[in-house]
């Protein structure tokens, strides 16, 4: 259980290098270049609708219970 | 130290340091904020989705409609809702050996609400599930905050929910607590490809258990025991690359692990790519799923001697799934009128196949396999 603040403290280390000094690096791909970046499929999150469906599955079938970023949805464990 | 002062103290542990990483959130949103003024953050589609799921697999069938609305208001804001009801019938294997079969329907609704503030993009949830013997209620906050040019995106994030855990013709109605926390940092690696690195911890309370199951020792049904507590820790990479006209590569991978010694491994390849001879207008979208699972340190398949917790459910026990699916998604470019940008249609089929290494299907004395069958039929609009 202390990986969970251990973890947590990495990250905050991590974020806080990141927030300070990232912004003072030079940006390697220039916002008109992200023409390609910027089409529909390229979206993490790009269809919410399957994506649901199948975390609602995986949630009730597996036993690995994070890494869905999805709230709700009732045990289903019948 | 017992289980519950642990997970108290690692609440606790865990809300210091989220509040520091909030902190520097906040600051170097203001000073990157300041150092440039690069604006590019951008809402959700707005869109509307109506379909129709269905499951079908170890004897157990689900099937119903789901409604997702999004809009936007002022190019600031973002409403969203969404409902989802799930018509259940028969019982998979570990219940039906020891109960009968059932039908019932679980109802799902959500709502959701984004903000552009400078920067970041700040995001609130809540979702609501009813069903006889199982109630669930989360709310989530996360903020996505865009720095460096918008080369990459922090995210932080945490739910909390609360479910009640009942049985059907008892007054059962046991609580279940939930934190989960997550943070990511996703970047433009290059101007074909992004990456993405998420961490997520769950942390869950209660009555962990189903109540409509047992366990077997020396061959007699007994209760099963949970521990009252559990945190589930998982670290994913998700990576997209963009190679030629409407040809996308999507890979994904996430190590889980929690307390009850259950670890996991997930990998995930999704191909995306217009068909050539019908045209651009159908894109499939295909891909390949494998997961692979170790079992929990209390799971018996039929245990030989009394231990302090003990469970038989098939999900806590070893096993690997393979998955293939594809959905199409058609441009019903003649339905554009004037009130949508765009109007899809799309049908996906994805076959699961699952296979368990130490779980007996009592019905047929051998180890279970089985295959279920998830069907999805759906219209996008996006107006």
């Amino acid at each position: 259980m202390r990986h969970a603040a251990s973890i947590i403290t990495l990250a905050f280390l991590l974020g806080s290098i990141g927030c300070t000094e990232l912004p003072r690096l030079q940006s390697w791909v220039q916002p008109y270049e992200r023409e390609l970046l910027a089409d529909p499929y390229m979206n993490f999150n790009h269809d919410p609708i399957t994506q649901g469906f199948r975390q609602h599955v995986y949630q009730t079938r597996e036993g690995a219970n994070v890494g869905f970023s999805s709230n709700g949805g009732g045990c289903g464990c019948n | 130290m017992s289980d519950s002062v642990v997970m108290e103290v690692v609440v606790g542990a865990t809300n210091f340091n989220l509040i520091l990483l909030m902190t520097c959130l906040f600051i170097g949103g203001i000073v990157s904020g300041l150092a440039n003024k690069v604006g590019a953050v951008t809402l959700p589609e707005e869109q509307v989705d109506f379909g129709f799921n269905s499951y079908n697999g170890d004897g157990l069938k689900v099937n119903g409609p789901v409604l997702l609305v999004r809009k936007n208001i002022l190019e600031r804001y973002s409403i969203s809702a969404n409902y989802k009801e799930d018509n259940i019938s028969g019982a998979s294997v570990d219940v039906r050996s020891q109960a009968s079969k059932y039908s019932e329907t679980r109802k799902e609704i959500s709502v959701g609400g984004q903000a552009i503030i400078d920067n970041s993009i700040f995001s609130f949830s809540s979702a609501a599930s009813d069903e006889p013997d199982y109630e669930s209620k989360s709310i989530g906050l996360a903020v996505s905050h865009y720095f460096l040019a918008d080369l990459f995106t922090l995210d932080l994030g945490y739910s909390r929910g609360w479910d009640t855990v009942g049985q059907v013709d008892t007054n059962l109605a046991e609580p279940i607590d939930r934190h989960i926390f997550s943070i990511g940092l996703s970047s433009v690696f290059s101007k074909k490809s992004l990456l993405s690195l998420n961490y997520e911890v769950n942390m869950e309370e209660g009555r962990l258990d189903n109540p409509y199951r047992g366990a077997i020792l020396q061959g007699a049904n007994i209760p099963e025991k949970y521990p009252d507590t559990r945190v589930g820790h998982g670290l994913s990479v998700n990576a997209l690359y963009y190679h030629q006209t409407n040809t996308v590569s999507r890979f994904f991978y996430r190590y889980f692990t929690d307390t009850w010694a259950i670890s996991s491994n997930t990998f995930k390849f999704t191909y995306i790519t217009p068909v050539k001879y019908i045209g651009p207008e159908l894109v499939l979208e295909s891909h390949l799923r494998i997961y692979n699972q170790g079992a929990a340190s209390f799971y018996y398949d039929n245990a030989s001697s009394p231990t302090k917790y003990i469970a038989r459910d098939k999900e806590l026990s070893d096993f690997n799934t393979v998955e293939i699916g594809a959905v199409g998604h058609y441009d019903l470019a003649r339905w554009k009128k004037k009130y949508f940008n765009q109007v899809v249609a799309s049908i996906g089929y994805t076959a699961i196949f699952f296979e368990y290494s130490n779980f007996t299907d009592l019905n047929k004395d051998q180890l279970l396999n089985f295959r279920a069958d998830l069907l999805q039929i759906y219209i996008t609009a996006r107006y």
